[in-house]
């Protein structure tokens, strides 16, 4: 048994409108509760909240097409009113045969997501194009990489990156002392661990045409490289290569399990 | 015969005094330059600024010329060194004479790591430096400027100044551990405490007394200045660290405590790939026998009523802690690896995060 405080409001309103309290009240500081009222707001009105990790902001596959149960979030106005649940396959009914609630025929909101999309896509050129010059190219890569502890975090929270030893962490990739003896030789210094490139330049070939831009690398990177925005960068020019979006259909072979004679023939020309 | 392979020299009296005019930096980095021009060493391991970026990498160099950017004793601790050194020597002795400029718990993890067998001491000094501690790396990449800056006031005043990490502020073995006991380096940079006129060279073993000797430099200075001050420092750390040590033990006691320490945690496993100790190729909390069938995920989902994922964070931890508490030498690599993600969901302070370093068990210098 415990003491129960009711506010006759519907639940996200009643939480925002708690929260406000427990702010002007100064019962609690931090960012965090300070961020989820303009969350839900942002929501509700189809904006891009600045505060969103940057492949958020510039996200635009934020309709999960392949769900059997989609919950009405972007754009929807009467997010505090009720509840939709939209049962996108014949599973998804199924699941809520019977749930109580009412039932209706209804799409969801087009032209608010559209809205969403397009505001979301500029972010997403504004962001690829900070990106470009400064981080991409040799030069860009090597900047973009210096501070990098060669931890792979990057890569242990990376959906796609699966494998249970990586390549990267195996005795294959580890140097002899005569590695660095040569390259004490030839260029008078090296860089130790080596390889830090080689290994994102890898990770990137290996996976970044399934990369799915979900920010995870990013946010776990202890010194703070925009490593989701590059992937998600490099991603998406070799998804439109392969005319391939990641995660969007169940039945479409990856490109690297698909083998055509003569694909990319002109290239090397 | 010591794990360097070296002879310990008996209690060194005495140390080489150089000149600081220009910066102690300036000074240390003058002796290696010599040291490199007149080949009594090929080689050394050292941090180094890398150009145009806010940031330090650890560098093999032999040329003088990148001399010019390196840092005997960066603001920031990257990677740890004892890791540096095992990534070179792991598969066989190096065929150069080659020394390696570290922290002293940068030194301890060496040590460790020799022990462990994954690290040829052949042919490679030690040179340990007094260590007023780091900048924790999130506050260094946040604002690096003025971080260099308040690093400056650290060296400066030695204790005067918080904005060195958690486990720095407490760390009472921030010299040689002491002049008797077994060495945990070849040769030791002394920073003679508040006085910034010189900065003195011990040798500690006959591998750092043939180095002073290539260099024509005679350990004539008394130590008693040096000695006094690290004595007086180590004194006001030790004090701090039991304090640490109390309060610690007090927020972690009991389950629900611990647990709530690890509530954030993300299963990144960052603070083990980190961690300088934690050596295995494959750590055992990555491999295969560690991921269940989807059979035994439900039953242990049915048995509990809920089954949080990532599983087993708290095994992982506790795992890791038994594998290598013994070993930790306190460098706080984990916790300046740890994903900033812990900060920014919680907006609040920085959290005091599990901190294995507290355990004292480190056998080397107690
Ligand atoms: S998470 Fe960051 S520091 Fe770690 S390997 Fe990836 S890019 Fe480097
Ligand atoms: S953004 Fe791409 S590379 Fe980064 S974690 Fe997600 S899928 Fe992996
Ligand atoms: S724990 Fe901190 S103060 Fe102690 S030696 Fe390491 S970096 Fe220096
Ligand atoms: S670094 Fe932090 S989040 Fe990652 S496994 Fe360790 S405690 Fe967990
Ligand atoms: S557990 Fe943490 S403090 Fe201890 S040696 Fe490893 S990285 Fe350093």
């Amino acid at each position: 048994m415990s003491d129960v405080l009711k506010i006759k409001k519907p639940v996200e309103e009643g939480i925002t409108e708690f929260l406000k309290y427990l702010l002007e009240k100064n019962k609690v500081n931090g960012k965090f509760s300070q961020l989820l009222p303009k969350y839900w707001e942002a929501a509700k009105n189809s904006e891009v909240l600045p505060s969103l990790r940057p492949t958020c902001t510039a996200c635009e596959h934020f309709v999960p097409a392949l769900a059997d149960i989609i919950v009405s979030v972007a754009g929807n106005k009467n997010l505090t009113e009720e509840c939709s649940l939209h049962l996108n396959t014949s599973k998804g009914e199924e699941l809520a045969q019977g749930a109580p609630g009412n039932k209706t025929t209804e799409k969801l909101n087009d032209r608010e997501l559209s809205k969403l999309k397009e505001l979301r896509q500029k972010e997403r050129e504004k962001l690829f194009a900070s990106v470009k010059d400064k981080n991409l190219g040799l030069a860009g890569m090597v900047k973009t990489f210096a501070p990098c502890l060669s931890c792979h975090g990057c890569r242990q929270v990376c959906p796609i990156c699966f494998c249970t030893l990586c390549d990267f962490d195996s005795k294959t990739q580890e140097d002899k002392p005569s590695h660095y003896e040569s390259e004490l030789q030839q260029k008078g210094g090296a860089r130790i661990p080596s390889g830090t490139l080689y290994f994102h330049t890898g990770r990137m070939i290996h996976m970044a045409v399934s990369c799915v831009n979900c920010g995870m690398c990013s946010d776990v990177c202890p010194v703070d490289i925009p490593v989701a925005t590059l992937f998600s960068m490099v991603g998406e020019s070799l998804q439109k290569l392969f005319d391939y979006l990641p995660g969007k259909d169940l039945e479409e072979p990856a490109p690297c399990e698909t083998f055509i004679e003569n694909e990319f023939a002109g290239l090397g020309e | 015969m010591t794990a360097t392979e070296s002879i310990k020299i008996e209690k060194p009296p005495k140390g080489a005094s150089i000149p600081a005019k220009k910066g102690i930096k300036k000074a240390i980095l003058g002796i290696f330059k010599k040291a490199l021009e007149t080949e009594s060493l090929d080689a050394l391991i050292i941090p180094v600024k890398v150009p145009e970026t806010e940031s330090y990498a650890w560098v093999l160099l032999k040329d003088t010329a990148l001399l010019e950017n390196a840092d005997p004793l960066p603001p920031v601790m990257t990677i740890q060194g004892g890791k540096v050194l095992s990534d070179l020597t792991k598969h066989g002795k190096i065929n150069k004479n080659i020394a390696a400029v570290l922290r002293p718990c940068e030194t301890r993890a060496a040590v460790e790591l020799f022990k462990l067998k994954q690290l040829h001491f052949e042919n490679i000094s030690l040179i340990s430096i007094d260590c007023p501690g780091a900048i924790p790396l999130s506050e260094y990449l946040a604002e690096p400027e003025k971080s260099e800056k308040s690093f400056g006031n650290v060296l400066d005043k030695w204790d005067g100044d918080d904005s060195v990490r958690e486990i720095c502020k407490t760390c009472y073995r921030f010299s040689l551990p002491t002049l008797t006991n077994a060495p945990a380096s070849d040769l030791h940079i002394g920073l003679s405490g508040n006085t910034k006129d010189d900065v003195v060279l011990i040798p500690v073993t006959s591998k750092g007394e043939k180095i002073l000797e290539k260099l024509d430099l005679k350990p004539e200075s008394s130590l008693q200045k040096w000695e006094t001050k690290i004595k007086e420092i180590k004194k006001i750390k030790s004090q701090r660290r039991k304090e640490f040590n109390h309060d610690f033990k007090t927020n972690i006691s009991g389950p629900e405590k611990f647990t709530a320490v690890f509530d954030g945690c993300i299963n990144c496993h960052n603070c083990q790939s980190v961690c300088p100790i934690c050596y295995c190729q494959q750590c055992y909390f990555d491999s295969a026998t560690t991921k269940l069938s989807s059979e035994d995920y439900f039953r242990r989902a049915k048995e509990r009523g809920a089954l949080r994922f990532p599983l087993d964070t708290m095994l992982f931890h506790l795992g890791r802690m038994s594998h290598m508490a013994l070993s930790c030498v306190s460098c706080g690599a984990c916790e300046d690896g740890l994903p900033h993600v812990h900060f920014r969901i919680s907006g609040l302070q920085p959290r005091r995060r599990a901190d294995p370093a507290s355990i004292q068990l480190y056998p080397g210098n107690k």
